[in-house]
This record gives structure tokens, C-alpha cells and sequence, in this order.
């Protein structure tokens, strides 16, 4: 018995020792040319001063998933340290005749949907490690065009914290309210990557996730 | 008996698109009377499904018509 309790007592210092911390895997999911990258470049840049991945007009930029560890945010004195995990935009079809307007070449175009499609699996294969999902939408367009149901679906079913955010709200086009009609049971915040608009709401509504997690 | 022949791989992609609506937001499942929307707490906003879904894009294409108009009025009072 004495023994029992003796070992209990080092296993919790000692774990308390060696094991880190669990860090929150906040994953960015959503349609190519969203802002998923814009979204995580700019928490990135505020909290390490690092970038994550380039940006371009062209969808299927972010063709591998990229991850950067810790990122210590802090908000209203509240810290946290997540690991971000920024994917590659989710399509159901990749067609390389599309990247031929954006004036690349035919060999390079075949080259990028390649890429893109191999990535479309791996963000599929990441959606398992995530503890809290941010789906980006562009808030200019139909969300019902956008979305993707059998990855919320997934989500759902694994009982995962979503939260929906509706990018582009600089833009005159952009209308959160559709969005919010479309999503009436998810916690749905508007911003601006590109010019940090509307961060503070984005921060409180992933701390409050946070809580969720199971 | 109709029939239409699909002509390459892009109607065929159309007919795809089509069905993927079909069966995301408008066909209820047997088992729970549910749409696969539905079950991710995604509302149509109409009793009518399928009204629902073209309305939406028809808001969408009446927020591209003005932009458009005016593009039209700018070719058009040039030529007057």
C-alpha cells in the first residue's frame, strides 16, 4: 500500500516534470482562396513575428500542410499556446485549365493540381489531430457554394469545436449576415485578414472553444 | 424514352455539381429524415429546399448586375 502511494506520488512530479504541456491544434480549414493563410500569417505575425506561408491570388497556394508550434496567444491577460496547422484549401475538383488564367504555364498548371490534390488528402488526414477547427469563408460569397459537408459533418461527429469566420469584411460585397443565417448553431465571427479587422472577437470566441475541447 | 448524350468530361461535371447539391441539401436520409446539411446545422433559409438553394444564388448574380450595368452604360454612352 505504502509502495502504491509512494510511486503515485513521484509519477505525478515526475510527469509534471518532463511531460510539456498539451498544446491546443487549431487547424485552418476551408475553400482555396478563402484567407486561411492570410488569417494564420497575421495571428502568427502579431504573437511570433514570423510568417507562416506565402499568399497569392492564384488558389492552391498552400499545397502541404504547415504547422508552426507554440504560438503563445495571449488576450485580455488570458494566455494560451497552440499549434497552428494551416491546410491546403479543400476543393472536389482541381482542374489545371484554371491556373492557365493567371498566366502560368501548361507544365507548371499540370504540376500545381497535381500538388493541390495530394494536399486536398493530407488536410483530410490532418482533420484526426485537430482540437479545435476554424473553417474560413469568404464572406463575398455563397456559403452554401463554399462549404464543405462531409468535413463538418466529420467535425460534428467527433464532437470538435468549430468556429466559422467570414474573411474579406473590408470588401463591399462582403455580407456576414448570410453566413450567420447559413450557420444558426455555430459561433460565427467576421474579419479581415489582410487588415487585422475585427481580431479581438476572433481571439475571445477561440478561448471560449478552447473550453469545449473534450 | 429521353435520353441525353453528355458530351466530354465537363457536362459531365456539371450533372456532378448538380447531384452534389441534390444530395447535400435537398434528398432526406431514410433513417432520420435528414438532409446531410441538416445534420451539420446547415439551414436552408426556405421550406422549399430547392427554392432555398436558387434563391441564394440568385441574390448573388443581382449583386453582380449593377456592377455590370454600369460597365455596359460606360461602353454604351461613348458610342451616343
Amino acid at each position: 500500500m505504502a509502495i502504491k502511494i509512494l510511486r503515485n506520488f513521484f509519477k505525478r512530479i515526475f510527469t509534471g516534470i518532463f511531460v510539456h504541456k498539451k498544446h491546443v491544434k487549431l487547424g485552418f480549414y476551408g475553400p482555396p482562396n478563402a484567407g486561411k493563410t492570410s488569417l494564420a500569417n497575421r495571428i502568427c505575425k502579431d504573437f511570433t513575428g514570423e510568417e507562416m506561408g506565402s499568399v497569392s491570388k492564384v488558389p492552391h497556394e498552400t499545397r502541404s500542410v504547415q504547422f508552426k508550434e507554440r504560438v503563445e496567444i495571449e488576450y485580455k491577460g488570458k494566455k494560451m499556446t497552440f499549434k497552428m496547422i494551416d491546410t491546403p484549401g479543400i476543393a472536389t475538383k482541381i482542374d489545371y485549365e484554371d491556373f492557365l488564367k493567371y498566366k502560368i504555364k501548361k507544365k507548371e498548371a499540370k504540376k500545381r493540381a497535381k500538388e493541390a490534390t495530394q494536399g486536398v488528402v493530407e488536410s483530410i488526414k490532418w482533420l484526426d489531430d485537430m482540437n479545435i477547427v476554424v473553417i474560413v469563408l469568404d464572406a463575398t460569397e455563397n456559403p452554401y457554394n463554399q462549404v464543405n459537408i462531409t468535413i463538418i459533418g466529420n467535425l460534428v461527429a467527433r464532437k470538435i469545436p468549430v468556429l466559422i469566420v467570414a474573411n474579406k469584411i473590408d470588401l463591399a460585397k462582403a455580407d456576414i449576415k448570410r453566413i450567420e443565417s447559413a450557420f444558426p448553431e455555430y459561433d460565427v465571427v467576421g474579419l479581415s485578414a489582410k487588415y487585422g479587422k475585427n481580431l479581438e472577437e476572433f481571439y475571445e470566441s477561440v478561448f471560449r472553444l478552447s473550453k469545449k475541447i473534450k | 424514352m429521353w435520353l441525353k448524350v453528355c458530351r466530354g468530361v465537363k457536362e459531365v461535371q456539371n450533372y456532378a455539381d448538380g447531384f452534389r447539391v441534390f444530395h447535400n441539401y435537398i434528398r432526406k436520409g431514410v433513417k432520420d429524415k435528414k438532409t446531410p446539411a441538416e445534420r451539420c446545422n446547415l439551414v436552408v433559409p426556405n421550406q422549399n429546399r430547392w427554392i432555398g438553394m436558387i434563391n441564394q444564388n440568385v441574390q448573388e448574380i443581382k449583386q453582380e448586375v449593377p456592377s455590370a450595368t454600369t460597365e455596359m452604360k460606360n461602353v454604351i454612352s461613348p458610342l451616343n
